[in-house]
């Protein structure tokens, strides 16, 4: 009868006729006392029973305060956050992605944060801090990070006589000739490599010493023609057209990648450290076959992209000194501790210790890092597919690395200097 | 029409005459707005308020900031200017109305060959080929969009497969993503896929009405199959075809998830139609005010085709 009650208001609301009251438990803003704290978290994120607790713990401390978390898929949260942080009663604690803060803290959706209320702010991955920053203020807390790694098959290393993990990028190249020579199928790839993944293809750029963006005074330049990047964009194509079989017109795809390991169709991949978790799962008997090493630059370990999360709340917060309570329990040394041991990247160098497997191989690759161009239409070249269209064309043949990197920056440089 | 008319002109006296009071002649006369007012009511809440929403919209300034703020800046027809100056708009509006019309064209052409072959298919295979048709049709657009993309992939592609081997073309491996030209071939593949069954339908259903003893007549004066068809289906038809045409061109001019779950309108945004440059403008940049701007343009054009169907079924009517 209660479904049909809502399920009826629900068709009034829609057709304007009626407002309903709420019926138990969905009160929000207007329920008397703290209420209820609503917790936008991400799929994939934290473990649930660390949230719970988390929850358990911070209800305590509040009698008749409920956290309600709602898990959101990556896959079309923007849309979701626009309209929910634009309406009257906005989730009080959302995790985004680091790339995501700048963008809303630049609307003014976001509350300001101070650094001194948080456990090893003084720590914090500079990947993370960084984006959670705007204009000299702390809107975004850095949640958990994630950084590319080679994951391999042992057992196809130990096959082609590979007997130790490549330190270089010379050494990663021949490491997956030699796997193609002991695997001569026509599908095998030595490095499974898909010719739009930018994330993975990128980290060579800066591995050379170059550049996707810089700011010149108050213009964006696109910097990807300069001979530091253009240098990197041809150690990239150089490899990906010698050892992959991947194919052109893909960007990243977690199933792709766990099931070209999975399966047998190559001996490499780089990958999230998280996916190891679901190879394990997907295929048993590879679980304990797997093994990870940070991606090899020319010289040493390539500087890597820092993924992850940060922990903003919203200014429309109706309970903001207790939406920053959540945030600074879960960001502190103890949820970040059991963090790290589930296999996240914590926020913080301080927890180096604790941190073991495929995420002290993150935290070894964490030191040397880069990030996105700081600035609020960076998310617009991203959406025109910019950098994907030039890593396609130079994999393909079809431009020039010199060509594709000149039709790049002409872009970038047009969509970051456009007015909003 | 006169004779039809009369009667109830006669009618309206006749009542009156019965004895039918003032009061309750009012409340007759009511009855029907009453009974239209949910519909009406409906449409105004979720057609016509969009609608005059989206209208104003593209005269105001509006991002993410003034969205968060809640504040308004009208600004006149300053979208409109930067719309109509974008580059982007003058490559994607050509680029939008070519691909409509050769979809519109090749899901009419092969809309009426599925209908010529259900009517002479026996009631079997009619049965198949109807049930086939109505799968396709009931499928959601997205999912087979999801379906095709995967059919097309280069690595794991049933296409590629099959092309290969059949000894067709040696594609192993071939990325059919890779250009945009071979990219909007896959587009054009899954929207007329997605759209022959209702044209071949209808068609079918406009097929039945033709007289068999005109196919007769003709057959025995000689016409072969082309020639009944364009002498005799087709001038009959033809209400329906300008109808189905017209149908065909709005649907196929403002598609979009076909398009973003496959391609996201590259490679280099070589897909991209008039539906994704809208999204891309009001979802992804948050502008809303200048992507309401294209939409009010779009909708100014699909207004445009629409007044053409419109007059269309005026003239099938009479």
């Amino acid at each position: 009868m209660r479904g049909l009650a809502r399920l009826l208001c629900a068709v009034l609301l829609a057709g304007g006729l009626a407002a309903c009251s709420g019926d138990g438990g969905e009160g929000g803003a207007a329920t008397a006392g703290p209420g209820t704290l609503d917790v936008w978290v991400m799929r994939d994120s934290a473990p649930d029973d660390l949230i719970e607790r988390v929850n358990a713990e911070v209800e305590a401390a509040h009698p008749g305060l409920t956290v309600r978390v709602q898990v959101l898929d990556w896959e079309g949260r923007d849309v979701k956050w626009k309209t929910a942080l634009a309406g009257d009663d906005p989730p009080d604690v959302l995790e985004m992605g680091n790339t995501d803060v700048l963008t809303y803290a630049a609307s003014g959706a976001l509350a300001e944060l101070k650094p001194a209320d948080y456990e090893n702010s003084g720590t914090w991955l500079k990947g993370l801090a960084d984006a959670g920053g705007y204009e000299g203020k702390l809107y975004g807390v850095p949640y958990y990070g994630g950084t590319r790694v080679v994951i391999y098959r042992k057992d196809l290393f130990e096959k082609a006589g590979i007997d130790s993990e490549p330190a270089t990028l010379a050494e990663l190249r021949q490491a997956a000739e030699k796997l193609m020579k002991a695997n001569p199928g026509e599908d095998f790839s030595g490095l499974y490599f898909p010719g739009r993944y930018q994330y993975g293809a990128l980290p060579f750029v800066f591995d050379a010493g170059g550049q996707i963006a810089a700011k010149e005074g108050t213009a964006w330049k696109g910097m990807l023609s300069t001979p530091q990047s253009q240098q990197g964009l041809r150690n990239w194509a150089d490899l990906v057209k010698a050892v992959s079989k991947a194919p052109l017109d893909v960007d990243t795809d977690a199933d792709r990648f766990v099931d070209a390991l999975g399966q047998g169709h190559t001996g490499m991949i780089i990958g999230q450290a998280w996916m190891m978790r679901g190879l394990g799962e997907k295929y048993p008997k590879l679980a304990d076959q797997l093994g990870a090493f940070p991606v090899p630059g020319v010289n040493g370990t390539m500087p890597v992209f820092i993924g992850g999360s940060n922990l903003v709340v919203s200014a429309g917060s109706q309970a903001p000194a207790i939406a920053t309570e959540w945030v600074k329990l879960i960001t502190g040394t103890k949820y970040q501790t059991e963090l790290a041991r589930s296999g996240l990247l914590p926020n913080s160098t301080s927890l180096e210790g604790v941190v073991e497997g495929v995420t002290a191989v993150q935290m070894k690759a964490a030191a040397r890092s880069w990030f996105t161009p700081q600035s609020t239409q960076w998310s617009n070249v991203d959406n025109a597919q910019v950098l994907q269209d030039m890593f396609q064309a130079i994999a393909s043949g079809e431009k020039s690395v010199a060509e594709a990197a000149a039709t790049a920056d002409k872009k970038i440089a047009e969509i970051l200097n456009a007015t909003g | 029409m006169t004779l039809t008319r009369n009667p109830p002109r006669a009618a309206a006296p006749d009542r009156r005459r019965r004895g039918v009071r003032p009061a309750s002649r009012s409340r007759s006369r009511a009855l029907p707005y009453v009974l239209l007012l949910p519909a009406a009511l409906g449409i105004l809440g979720t057609l016509v308020y969009p609608v005059f929403q989206l209208v104003a919209l593209s005269f105001q300034r509006e991002n993410l900031a003034d969205l968060i703020r809640r504040t308004t800046t009208w600004v006149g027809l300053d979208n409109y200017t930067r719309t109509l100056t974008d580059p982007q708009f003058w490559t994607v509006l050509p680029r939008t109305i070519a691909f409509a019309l050769t979809c519109a064209g090749l899901t009419l052409l092969i809309g009426t060959l599925c209908a010529l072959l259900l009517r002479a298919a026996s009631p079997w295979a009619r049965l198949a080929l109807s049930s086939g048709l109505v799968v396709a049709w009931a499928t959601p657009v997205f999912i087979g969009a999801v379906i095709w993309r995967w059919l097309f992939d280069s690595e794991f592609g049933v296409v590629n497969h099959l092309l290969t081997v059949t000894g067709l073309c040696e594609c192993r491996g071939h990325g059919w993503f890779l250009t945009g030209g071979q990219a909007t071939f896959v587009l054009v593949v899954i929207i007329v896929w997605g759209a022959v069954p209702f044209v071949a339908l209808s068609v079918y259903g406009g097929l039945l009405t033709v007289p068999p003893e005109l196919h007769e007549a003709a057959r025995v004066d000689g016409a072969g199959a082309t020639r009944i068809f364009f002498s005799i289906t087709f001038p009959l038809l033809r209400p329906v075809y300008t109808i189905l045409l017209v149908l065909s061109l709005i649907w196929d001019m403002k598609v979009f998830p076909q398009i973003w779950f496959t391609t996201k309108g590259g490679p280099y945004e070589s897909t991209v139609m008039l539906g994704v440059y809208i999204y891309n403008k009001g979802i992804n940049a948050s502008q809303f005010g200048a992507a309401s701007s294209i939409a009010v343009l779009m909708t100014l054009l699909l207004v445009g085709l629409s007044w053409l169907y419109v007059r269309a079924l005026r003239q099938e009517a009479s």
